[in-house]
């Protein structure tokens, strides 16, 4: 269907809203949509959705399901067994210092417009977490700037090297 | 015209509102039977592990301290699992070409982990710290049971939060002296509630108002 034609048929759409005159007025969109001059309009225009334009199911029953599957929903909360079964993973060779749980900090220094900042950064089972100033570094004094908080996100950066690298090769810590 | 109701819809009416306060009786009490069944807690089932370990043989028979696998137990909320070269300190040495021990060597040469199946496990909203019960003299069996003499480790209590409950209301009646933490075979003497209320106000245990309270375990 042209642009044209569209336009004239949704001109016969339209006319409708305007057409019930005296006491009838148009109430609602969904009455609009039930008149045969729109059904024919759906399927040419979409024949795709023309199928499953909801010709049955009306407000009352929308309602009904949605509330019922809002009920019913509730229910795949709940469980007889609280805590399901789960597998504990330990380490093979236990990294030193590391204890599942625990934060371990470490302490580094930061470069940020100029000036070294000391950080103490928090980690969790190897995974930095959160960055704080390090109250021990006698120029901050553990002070931090909304850039050193922020740089938490660097280690996380998917442009960031993924592997120890010399030039454009891939090296170990040791080669390095 | 025939009447809309028979006769016996005075019975079938009667009936029917019984039946019905029976049914939600009857469907509570399942429940309730349910939730608390072995089933539903867990409790008294082992759990097929990925290698037949058995307390009964480590801690009971050789010895071997509770501290030395479950290293962090002291200071962290998880009592910490061995890792695989914590097996292998020993079994480099002994037992070395046993079929039962394969995963432990396979774990060490291909370095991944042994999967094994958590048998005390807590719901997500459940906070739990080994390091303060055993920091504050609640003993490894108070909740473990006698692992020393369990081949196959299985969950004895049935961590209902009645269960939890029931000491913390009462400390005095399960505490025992620090150094009695991790023995198996411990008994509490004829003056526990005498020798725990000692130990309660020794160890400055907080008073059940407190340790009632509902955010001290749900946080």
């Amino acid at each position: 269907m042209s642009r044209k034609d569209l336009n004239t048929k949704l001109a016969e759409v339209e006319q409708q809203l305007g057409a019930g005159g005296g006491r009838k007025y148009w109430q609602c969109l969904e009455e609009l949509a039930d008149t045969e001059a729109f059904g024919q309009l759906m399927r040419e225009e979409f024949p795709v959705l023309a199928d499953i334009w909801p010709d049955a199911l009306d407000r009352r029953k929308f309602l009904s399901l949605m509330g019922a599957s809002l009920a019913l929903a509730g229910i795949s909360g709940c469980s007889v067994r609280p805590a399901p079964e789960g597998t504990i993973v330990p380490y093979v060779h236990p990294p030193e210092n590391v204890i599942p749980g625990v934060p371990l900090f470490f302490a580094t220094t930061m470069v940020h417009a100029g000036d070294a900042v000391g950080l103490l950064v928090e980690s969790h089972e190897g995974r930095p977490t959160k960055i704080e100033g390090n109250p021990d570094h006698p120029a901050s004094l553990g002070a931090t700037s909304a850039f050193h908080q922020a740089s938490i996100l660097t280690p996380y950066d998917p442009l960031r090297s993924q592997a120890v690298m010399q030039g454009d090769r891939i090296r170990g810590w040791d080669d390095a | 015209m025939a009447q809309a109701f028979r006769r016996w819809t005075n019975v079938g009416s009667k009936g029917s509102i019984l039946g019905a306060v029976l049914f939600a009786a009857l469907s509570t009490w399942v429940g309730i039977v349910l939730v608390g069944s072995s089933y539903g807690t867990s409790a008294g089932v082992a759990p097929v592990q990925p290698i037949p370990f058995s307390h009964e043989h480590h801690a009971g028979i050789l010895g071997i301290d509770c501290r030395y696998c479950h290293t962090t137990v002291e200071f962290a909320t998880f009592a910490g699992m061995p890792s695989t070269k914590t097996c292998m300190n020993c079994h480099s040495q002994m037992w070395v070409g046993s079929r039962m021990l394969a995963p432990v060597r396979e774990s060490y040469a291909s370095d991944r982990s042994i999967e094994w199946k958590r048998v005390y496990n807590t719901p997500g909203f459940v906070y739990f710290a080994h390091s303060i019960h055993v920091q504050k003299g609640i003993g490894c069996s108070s909740c473990h049971g006698q692992l020393d003499r369990m081949p196959f480790t299985y969950q004895v209590p049935s961590l209902l939060m009645k269960w939890c409950l029931d000491c913390h209301r009462d400390p005095a009646q399960s505490i025992r002296p620090r150094d009695k933490v991790f023995d198996m075979r411990y008994q509490p003497p004829e003056n526990q509630t005498e020798l725990g209320r000692q130990l309660v106000a020794d160890y400055h245990i907080r008073s059940p108002n407190e340790l009632t309270s509902c955010t001290v375990c749900h946080r």
